[in-house]
């Protein structure tokens, strides 16, 4: 079967700085495919790219068999490709409700169901629906920017460090979350630095370093890789 | 009783600085650039309707609506010729620019009308008369009153309950992050300044009405009372510009009564520093910490 997402020789510059030197990886339907690497690897980078914020210098990304390239950011997600941000970044001056109605922007209609699908998920974000955003804690918020992102009905669901600043009990919980997306058949793009948790609930993992893929393999292999173990998991 | 006059006329001068004030803020709120031709659309606002009416004898009516359309275009076409290419660019370059598009309108404007003062038909005439005579409230002043309620509500529930006003809020707070929902920030840009552009039209009419000239430089001072009036407000707020540009208006015309007519602009400015000492993001300007 072809690859929802299949990214070839990808390389993207900073002015004259090589933050991504000729990355290649793909995502199966179904799957949850972790990118993890330390801080400046090329992870954020990788995904900013994918949906358009970014451009690339050489390299492609396929997305369902359509080259995404050329495509300006804002029809990326129309096409079924959402990006929850590194940082969360939900407009915090507008309530939660709103917030989920931006994440249906593309959408003509439907958008009510989704939005009780998305409160079932998040019991915390109904209560809080009327509220400004940022008036939100960092967990609640990291909840909204997913819950806003899967109000487009993704095909692919991009994670940029969703635990990245949050207490640890909000990790687990954040990763409970992912667990049972992926359950309920979400495909799943997750960038981490938290190497152990990503690794632990993916199917696949990428490991960046410097803009290099220098491995890959199953979750359970790279977690039980003494090299990995040795450079992200303290051992 | 004067005092009740000066205080009415303050009304309507501030109503006519939140009009202009309210397109500033919001190009401000959504493209994080101070457009300093705003002013200058007001003028050309006022051209369009002097010409419609004094040499084409059209009705006010659609003088007006003449003005306003020809100035939302304009403000279209000046933000993707002069702004658009440079959205990347720093800050500078694009109050620079913003700088020479006002110049450009001023000449035009001097070039095709030249410089010496229309006399305005106003668009209403006659006044009010109250408590046997002892006030007398110009109609003009009661129209731009009421025009700026009226714009006023009608912004605020466009912003909060349309899909395109949430877009702009959305826009406003984080360009990057209102892509990846699938909003068009250049089609979104490109409303805002048109939305503006009609409001310095409207502007334009309801301030040559009661002033009764026309110049090319006629848009500068109201434009700078009204950056002024956003900023008081807290740039960026809708509401912030309504009342920023009310209580401008008051302050000014109180002072022009009460302390001196040379002064007023002196006061003005004053009130605006201390207000910006106390809360430096103006009276209704917002500050969001990020949590973490």
């Amino acid at each position: 079967m072809e690859p929802i997402l299949k990214v070839e020789n990808l390389n993207v510059y900073y002015g004259s700085i090589h933050a991504v030197k000729g990355i290649s990886f793909e995502v199966n339907q179904g799957e949850i495919v972790t990118l993890i690497g330390a801080n400046g690897a090329g992870k954020s980078t990788s995904l900013n790219t994918i949906t358009g914020l970014l451009h690339s210098r050489t390299g492609s990304v396929t997305f369902l068999g359509e080259a995404l390239g050329k495509v300006p950011p804002h029809k990326v997600v129309g096409k079924g490709l959402a990006l929850v941000p590194e940082g969360r970044r939900v407009f915090l001056q507008m309530t939660v409700e709103e917030n989920l109605e931006m994440g249906a922007f593309t959408r003509s209609g439907g958008a009510a169901a989704d939005m009780e699908q998305v409160y079932t998920l998040f019991p915390r974000l109904k209560e809080r629906s009327r509220q400004i955003a940022g008036t939100l804690s960092g967990g609640e918020q990291q909840m909204l920017a997913m819950g806003r992102a899967l109000m487009s009905r993704p095909k692919l669901l991009m994670l940029d460090e969703p635990s990245m600043g949050l207490a640890p009990i909000l990790v687990e919980q954040i990763f409970e979350i992912i667990r049972n997306l992926h359950q309920a058949g979400t495909t799943i793009l997750l960038v981490e630095q938290n190497a152990q948790a990503a690794l632990s609930v993916a199917d696949r993992g990428y490991v960046l370093e410097t803009g290099r893929i220098v491995t890959s393999g199953t979750g359970k292999e790279l977690l039980a890789s003494p090299a990995i173990k040795k450079a992200y998991l303290g051992g | 009783m004067e005092f009740l006059s000066y205080l009415i006329s303050g009304i309507s001068l501030g109503s006519v600085y939140a009009i202009i004030a309210l397109g500033y803020t919001m190009v401000y709120g959504i493209a994080k650039m101070l457009n300093f031709a705003h002013g200058d659309i007001i003028m050309v606002g006022g051209y369009i309707s002097f010409c419609s009416i004094s040499y084409l004898g059209l009705p006010s009516w659609v003088a007006v609506l003449l003005a306003t359309l020809v100035c939302t275009v304009l403000g279209v076409v000046i933000e993707a010729l002069a702004y658009r290419p440079l959205r990347s660019a720093p800050s500078l370059a694009v109050l620079i620019t913003a700088i020479g598009v006002s110049y450009f309108l001023q000449n035009s404007a001097l070039l095709i009308w030249k410089a010496a003062p229309k006399v305005y038909p106003p668009v209403v005439s006659g006044s009010l008369k109250l408590m046997g005579d002892q006030l007398s409230i110009p109609y003009v002043s009661l129209l731009t009153i009421v025009a700026c309620l009226v714009i006023m509500a009608g912004l605020t529930v466009f912003t909060s309950k349309s899909k395109m006003g949430k877009a702009m809020r959305a826009c406003s707070e984080d360009k990057g992050a209102a892509q990846l929902m699938g909003i068009n920030v250049n089609a979104t840009i490109s409303v805002t300044f048109a939305i503006g552009s009609a409001l310095a039209a409207i502007a334009g009419v309801l301030l040559c009405s009661s002033y009764g000239t026309l110049m090319p430089t006629t848009g500068s001072m109201p434009g700078i009372k009204a950056f002024t009036a956003a900023v008081f407000g807290g740039i960026g707020s809708i509401p912030g510009a309504f009342l920023g540009g009310l209580l401008l208006g008051v302050i000014e015309s109180l002072s022009k009564a009460y302390i001196s007519t040379q002064l007023a602009n002196t006061i003005v400015f004053a009130v605006l520093i201390v207000v910006l000492l106390v809360k430096p993001a103006g009276l209704l300007g917002k500050y969001v910490p990020e949590k973490v």
